[in-house]
C-alpha cells in the first residue's frame, strides 16, 4: 500500500489535476471561512459541478474542497471570532483572543501548520488502516452489513443530537425510511411511491444534502443577521509558532489520533473531533486555566484533530461504504454518481483507488499550507462580504445544483421540501447528519437484513452467534443503553464504590 | 434551537405526530405482500418488502414514545394550545420568524412558480435581486444608491455566469 501510495503521489501530479486541486482548495478555504457555509455544502455543490469530470479529476476537486473547507474556518475563527462552520468553533476560543492580542498572523500560521500535520496523520492512518479494515470487511456477511448500518445510524444519532440522543436515533430512522421509498431491489415492489413515477427510483441523496445543509443555514444566518462582529485586520507576522508545536509534539500526535478515531465513527464529523481534542488537551495540560485566554496549544489541538478527521472519515467510506462524517457522506454520494461502489471489493476492483485518495490528501495538505498563508489577507476582504449577499447566492446555487444532477424539477422540489423540514426539525433539536447517514445506508440495511434471513432460512441465529455480529450487537446495545438514566446511574454508583474501595 | 421549555412542548406535538407516522408505516407494511409467489416460496416472510418498513415503523413508535414521555414528564401537556396562541399573537413582533417565513415563501415562489415561467436567468436574477434587497437594503442610509446598483449587478451576473458555466462547459441545460 505504501509503495502504491508513493507511485500515486507522483502519477496524480499532472498539471490539470494540480490546477483543479489548487482551485478547489481555494474555493474550499473561502467556503469554510465564510460563516454559514460548511464543508458538506462545499463538497455537495462542487459534486454537481464535477459531474461531467473523470472520476479522478472529480475526486481531486472534491478532496481539495473538503480539506480546504475544514481548514478554512480557522481564518474566520481567528480573525472574526465566529467559526465559518462548527469544525472551527473550538479554534475560535483561543484563536480570536490571540488575534486580539495582535498575534493573528502567528495564530493563523500555527493553525495552518497544525492542519497540515493533521491531514498527514489522517492520510497515514488511511494508508495503514484501510488494508486491515478491508481484510476484516471481507469476512462480513449480510448479517454484519445490516448490523453495521444500524450501528452507524444509532451511534451517529447518539453523538450528534444536541438535545436528547433519542432524537438523533429518530432522525436516523427517518433517513432509513426515506431510503425505503421507491422500487425495492429484491421483489421489485413499489414502496411509498403513491403512484408518483419520480419516487419510483428512490430519493437522490444530493438534493437531500443540498436542501438539508444549504437552506436551513440560509434561513438561520439571515434570521440572526443582527449579530455583528469586528474583524481583526492587523495580521502581523505569518510565522508559525514552531516552538509551541515542537514542545507539544505528543499533544499533536494525540490530537491526530483523536481526529482519526472520531472520523472512523460513522457520521460523526470534524466538529466533534475538534472539541474532543481541545477538551483532552485542556484536561491534560499542566496549566488548564490558560485555555480560553489565548493559548496557542488550544488552536493546535483543535486544528490538528479536525483535519486528521478527514482521513479517518474517508477510511470507512472506501472500505465499508459507510461515511465517517457528513462531508464524507457527500463524497460517498459523489463516488456513487461516478459509478464507483465503495466497499470491501473496491480494493480489488480498483487496486489503486485508496492510495490515490491518500495521495490526493497529501497534495491537498501541501496546497493548504501554501494557499492558507497566501490567502490570509484575501480572507480579511472575503469576510467583509455581507451575508445578505452570500446567502441568496447559496440558495440559488442549491437550486441549480439540485437540478443539474438529474435534469429534473422534482429534485428541486425535494431540495426545498427537505430544506424546510430540516430547518424545523433542527429548531426542536433533531440533527440532520443521522438522517443523511440513514438515507445512504438504508438500502444496504434493507437488502442485507433480508439476504441474511434468506441465508438462514428465516432464523435470527446468525445475528447472535457470528463473532463480528456479536461485536456489532454489543456496540449497539451499549450505545443504546448508555442513554438510559438507569444504566448511567448504575455505572456511576459502581465506579464510585470502586473508587471508595 | 428553541428555548428548552418551548422545545419540550414542541416535542409533545412532534413526537405524537411521529408515533402516528410510525403506526401508518406499520399499517402500510402490513398491506405489502408477506407470502409472495413472486419469489417462488410459500411464505417467505423474511423476503417481504414490508419487513424493513415494519421494523422501522416499530422503532419509530418506540423512540418517539420515549421523547413523548420525557417531554410530558418535564412540562406536561396542559398549556400547549396557550403556548401556540401566544406564539401566534407574538408573530407581529417576532422579526426572526417573519424573516424565515419571508425567505421560505420567496424561495418557494421562485421554485414552484418562477422557474419555467420565463427564461431561467431572468427569473433567477429577479429572485436574487429581491432576496438581496430584502436583507441588505434596510438601514442602508446614504449607501442605498450604491447598494441598489451592486444588488442589480450581482443579481444579473451570478445567474448569467452560472448558466454559462453549466451549459457551455458542463453541458447541463438550464431548467
Amino acid at each position: 500500500m505504501l509503495q502504491s501510495f508513493l507511485v500515486q503521489l507522483v502519477e496524480i501530479a499532472t498539471p490539470i489535476n494540480m490546477l483543479v486541486m489548487v482551485s478547489a482548495t481555494a474555493l474550499g478555504i473561502i467556503f469554510g471561512a465564510l460563516p454559514g457555509l460548511t464543508a458538506t455544502l462545499a463538497v455537495a455543490l462542487l459534486s454537481t459541478l464535477t459531474f461531467g469530470f473523470s472520476t479522478e479529476l472529480a475526486m481531486v476537486a472534491l478532496i481539495g474542497a473538503y480539506v480546504g473547507a475544514i481548514y478554512g474556518p480557522s481564518h474566520s475563527s481567528i480573525l472574526l471570532g465566529i467559526p465559518g462552520s462548527a469544525a472551527g468553533a473550538a479554534t475560535a476560543i483561543d484563536g480570536h483572543i490571540l488575534a486580539k492580542q495582535g498575534k493573528s498572523g502567528i495564530a493563523i500560521a500555527t493553525a495552518t501548520l497544525a492542519s497540515v500535520i493533521g491531514t498527514i496523520i489522517g492520510l497515514i492512518a488511511m494508508v495503514l488502516l484501510s488494508p486491515l479494515l478491508v481484510e476484516l470487511a471481507l469476512n462480513f456477511t449480510s448479517v454484519e452489513f445490516f448490523l453495521l448500518a444500524l450501528f452507524g445510524v444509532l451511534i451517529c444519532g447518539s453523538l450528534t443530537a444536541p438535545d436528547m440522543p433519542v432524537k438523533g436515533w429518530i432522525a436516523g430512522i427517518f433517513g432509513l425510511m426515506l431510503a425505503g421509498i421507491g422500487i425495492e431491489t429484491i421483489q421489485g415492489y413499489q414502496r411509498f411511491t403513491f403512484g408518483n413515477p419520480n419516487l419510483a427510483g428512490g430519493i437522490d441523496v444530493v438534493p437531500v444534502i443540498l436542501g438539508g445543509f444549504a437552506l436551513p443555514q440560509v434561513f438561520r444566518v439571515l434570521r440572526d443577521r443582527e449579530m455583528k462582529q469586528t474583524i481583526v485586520t492587523n495580521i502581523g507576522s505569518l510565522m508559525p509558532d514552531w516552538l509551541a508545536i515542537w514542545r507539544n509534539k505528543f499533544g499533536v500526535m494525540r490530537s491526530g489520533a483523536i481526529g482519526v478515531g472520531v472520523g472512523v465513527i460513522p457520521g460523526v464529523g470534524e466538529d466533534i473531533a475538534a472539541w474532543a481534542s481541545y477538551d483532552a488537551a485542556r484536561k491534560l495540560d499542566p496549566k488548564p486555566e490558560s485555555y480560553g485566554t489565548g493559548n496557542v496549544r488550544g488552536v493546535i489541538a483543535a486544528e490538528t484533530a479536525n483535519n486528521a478527521c478527514i482521513g479517518g472519515a474517508i477510511i470507512p467510506v472506501l472500505t465499508l461504504g459507510v461515511p465517517g462524517s457528513p462531508p464524507a457522506a457527500m463524497l460517498l454520494g459523489a463516488l456513487n454518481l461516478h459509478g464507483v461502489r465503495p466497499g470491501p471489493m473496491l480494493a480489488f476492483e480498483f487496486p489503486n483507488f485508496i492510495p490515490q485518495m491518500a495521495a490526493m490528501l497529501a497534495w491537498a495538505s501541501l496546497t493548504i499550507l501554501v494557499l492558507g498563508l497566501l490567502m490570509v489577507r484575501i480572507s480579511v476582504q472575503v469576510l467583509r462580504i455581507p451575508t445578505a449577499i452570500l446567502m441568496p447566492v447559496v440558495a440559488f446555487l442549491a437550486v441549480l445544483g439540485s437540478y443539474s444532477l438529474g435534469l429534473n424539477m422534482f429534485n428541486i422540489y425535494m431540495m426545498f421540501f427537505f430544506g424546510v423540514v430540516v430547518y424545523l426539525l433542527e429548531e426542536i433539536g433533531y440533527p440532520i447528519a443521522p438522517a443523511v447517514i440513514g438515507l445512504l445506508l438504508g438500502n444496504m440495511a434493507d437488502v442485507s437484513l433480508r439476504r441474511a434471513l434468506l441465508a438462514s432460512g428465516g432464523s435470527v441465529e446468525p445475528f447472535v452467534t457470528r463473532p463480528l455480529a456479536i461485536l456489532f450487537l454489543a456496540l449497539i446495545i451499549i450505545s443504546l443503553s448508555f442513554q438510559s438514566t438507569f444504566v448511567r446511574n448504575l455505572f456511576s454508583r459502581t465506579f464510585r464504590r470502586r473508587a471508595k474501595v | 434551537m428553541l428555548p428548552e421549555r418551548a422545545r419540550r412542548k414542541a416535542d409533545i406535538v412532534f413526537s405524537s405526530f411521529m408515533i402516528v407516522l410510525g403506526l401508518v408505516m406499520l399499517y402500510a407494511a402490513s398491506q405489502m405482500p408477506w407470502s409472495s409467489a413472486r419469489t417462488g416460496g410459500g411464505s417467505q416472510w423474511y423476503l417481504s418488502p414490508g419487513l424493513y418498513p415494519a421494523i422501522l415503523g416499530t422503532l419509530l413508535v418506540i423512540f418517539s414514545a420515549r421523547v413523548l414521555v420525557a417531554a410530558w414528564k418535564e412540562v406536561g401537556g396542559t398549556d400547549i394550545s396557550a403556548m401556540f396562541t401566544g406564539w401566534v399573537r407574538g408573530l407581529p413582533q417576532n422579526r426572526g420568524v417573519q424573516n424565515v417565513v419571508f425567505m421560505m415563501v420567496l424561495v418557494g415562489v421562485y421554485i414552484f412558480f418562477g422557474i419555467g415561467s420565463a427564461d431561467f436567468r431572468v427569473v433567477s436574477a429577479i429572485f436574487l435581486f429581491l432576496f438581496i434587497a430584502a436583507f441588505w437594503w434596510p438601514d442602508s442610509g446614504k449607501k442605498l444608491p450604491m447598494r441598489i446598483a451592486a444588488t442589480a449587478a450581482i443579481a444579473a451576473a451570478v445567474p448569467t455566469l452560472m448558466a454559462y458555466i453549466f451549459t457551455t462547459h458542463l453541458f447541463v441545460p438550464m431548467p
